[in-house]
């Protein structure tokens, strides 16, 4: 009898709930299907091997030329490169002799035009909330969050990383990120995060990248081989990942300039390869490495000013080879101000957006950014920005919902930009 | 209509419509079962979530041996007992007489809606819940379940009597509302 009692309850619950079904959310599958994204497996030392030979190729290619061509950089001579740049018709044509030519008028006063640095490196003074790059890999953020910044994804950054384009003049150029602490505080909602998740991606990372190119025609450049390594910093409470950046890219870059005003535009197609390591578990135990192989196509327009007014424009196309795409764009504007020695003190609003093929998913975001940078060498730059921004991700699916984010993120870093001519 | 079979060889594949075909196949279902496991639907979407993302990327491992709905299912529960790790199985060891109180407790006349039984399980500790769940519905020996959650048979045993004892409590006190009302 006991038993049978005993069985009543057990038999109870089993035929009362044995077949229980509910119907979950219909966002329960869109989270699921931004989760899902097919990923390979790679020989991560190969591209851990591949990133450092690049990185190690590039500082000494770099090094040597830096110590061959040492560049001055006092008033005075840069009043005469811009004098040999305005008889060379704008070019930027280095080969008459300086020796040969004296100065007009010397550079008694500041004036914007003395912040051309040299004309070997005509752009190192931009303002940096464009210039700067960010390597936030957004493959890295949960899944189920928009990626961060999709006009500053790595492969992009990476090919325009080398802003070593020398009009008129073939030259061999190489610039490099050493050193970026990246802060991304766009995070998931607490309530977002699966109670299974023990990790969660640190905000901060540490990027080193380094990047060639080569100036083939007056106007047109072609870029080398590029790499950058990316390392967050995790302690015991957050998820760490590592992830490379190689590509080679073959592209045009061309710049009208008159004046002070430069419009510069450039078409660039390159194939990338992203690498992915999680040293711990995170959301999926399966994916502790990743690779994906891209196509890539970037194009931008910007006009650039002196006195530091900017208006850049670029498109981007990403075709990953797991068949999805996404095409996003973002126009921006740039106000700053160069100070004495080149300390620049810039502010940016960006608005980008972008359209992926998964799950009709558009990404929308505005951001406005404070940026300042100071050069306290001719090819050497400190810098830090801090950006400060509002995502909209509308997804539809089986009904349209609205995934909101705000963003955040502060960069602080050194870079290098060192050119040879022909 | 695409019969099972397809579906699984496409989802290995990684097929973006096969994957949402299982997903729209079989969601009721395996949420049913993250219902009896989490206390609250939010838990339970959080399961199903994760443990399909699970499905999705392990399908390439289910082998023809067994039936993939039972493989789906076995995913599920470990995601949900992955979720109600934190539970201390070893904690208030329960002597064995109280297997006769139990039993004394239940008639056999209950008549309670889905509903109701599936509420009396989720108020469950997330320890006694799983065991439970594990055992009465889902038909895991005390050894498998001692395997699963890392825990001595005797544990297993002593959590499903504790369970048992609570549910009884809650299905005595509901007759005798019944009664009074």
């Amino acid at each position: 009898m006991k038993e049978t009692n005993k069985d009543a309850l057990e038999r109870l619950f089993h035929d009362g709930l044995n077949s229980l079904r509910h119907e979950p959310d219909p966002e329960v599958w869109s989270a699921i299907r931004s989760r899902v994204k097919p990923s390979r497996k790679i020989g991560a030392f190969w591209i851990w091997s591949g990133t450092a030979m690049v990185g190690v190729l590039a500082l000494g290619i770099g090094i040597r030329s830096l110590i061959n061509d040492p560049v001055s950089d006092t008033p005075a001579q840069k009043a005469t490169q811009q004098t040999i740049t305005q008889r060379n018709g704008n070019t930027g044509n280095p080969s008459a002799n300086p020796a040969d030519i004296k100065p007009e008028q010397p550079a008694e006063s500041w004036s914007p035009a003395d912040h051309i640095p040299n004309v070997a490196n005509p752009h190192f003074a931009e303002p940096p909330a464009e210039a700067l790059p960010v390597t936030l890999p957004s493959s890295i953020a949960s899944p189920s969050t928009p990626a961060v910044y999709p006009s500053e994804n790595p492969q992009r950054i990476a090919s325009r990383s080398p802003e070593t384009f020398v009009p008129g003049t073939p030259a061999l150029a190489l610039s490099g990120l050493p050193f970026s602490i990246n802060t991304n505080l766009l995070q998931p909602r607490p309530e977002d995060i699966p109670a299974t998740d023990k990790y969660r991606p640190s905000p901060w990372s540490l990027s080193t990248g380094f990047g060639a190119s080569q100036a083939l025609l007056s106007n047109t450049s072609i870029l080398m081989p590029n790499g950058s390594f990316t390392r967050n910093i995790a302690n015991r409470n957050w998820g760490s990942w590592t992830s490379f950046n190689i590509q080679y890219a073959f592209g045009t870059n061309s710049y009208l300039r008159a004046g002070l005003e430069e419009y510069r535009y450039g078409l660039d197609v390159q194939q990338h390869y992203a690498g992915l390591i999680n040293t711990v578990e995170y959301i999926d135990a399966d994916r502790k490495t990743g690779f994906v192989r891209t196509y890539d196509s970037v194009g931008q327009f910007s006009h650039h000013n002196y006195r530091m007014v900017t208006v850049p424009l670029e498109y981007g196309m990403n075709i990953p080879t797991c068949k999805n795409w996404n095409i996003d764009w973002s126009v921006g504007l740039n106000i700053g101000r160069i100070y004495r020695q080149d300390a620049v003190l810039a502010l940016g609003s960006y608005y980008s957006q972008e359209t992926l093929n998964k799950g009709s998913n558009w990404i929308t975001q505005t951001r406005i950014s404070l940026g300042l940078s100071y050069r306290f060498h001719p090819q050497m730059q400190v810098y830090g920005r801090y950006a400060l921004g509002y995502s909209l991700n509308p997804v539809y699916r089986n009904e349209l919902f609205h995934e909101r984010h705000h963003i955040q993120g502060m960069q602080f870093g050194i870079r290098f930009q060192l050119s040879k001519q022909n | 209509m695409d019969t099972p079979q397809d579906l699984i060889l496409a989802c290995q594949k990684g097929k973006a419509w096969a994957q949402e075909a299982l997903y729209t196949r079989y969601k009721s279902r395996l949420m049913g079962i993250a219902m009896r496991y989490a206390g609250s639907r939010e838990h339970a979407q959080d399961i199903l979530q994760e443990g399909f993302v699970r499905i999705l990327t392990r399908c390439q491992n289910y082998k023809d041996k067994g039936s993939f709905e039972g493989w789906m299912t076995r995913i599920i529960i470990n995601t949900a007992i992955t979720f109600n790790r934190k539970w201390d199985y070893r904690r208030n060891e329960l002597p064995e007489e109280h297997e006769e109180w139990i039993d004394s407790q239940i008639g056999p006349d209950h008549q309670l809606q889905e509903k109701d039984l599936l509420e009396l399980v989720q108020k469950l500790p997330a320890g006694y819940r799983t065991v439970f769940n594990m055992y009465v519905i889902d038909g895991y020996s005390h050894e498998e379940i001692a395997n699963e959650l890392n825990i001595s048979e005797s544990t297993s045993k002593t959590q499903l009597m504790k369970a048992k004892r609570k549910l009884a409590e809650q299905l005595t006190r509901q007759e005798q509302m019944d009664k009074a009302l």
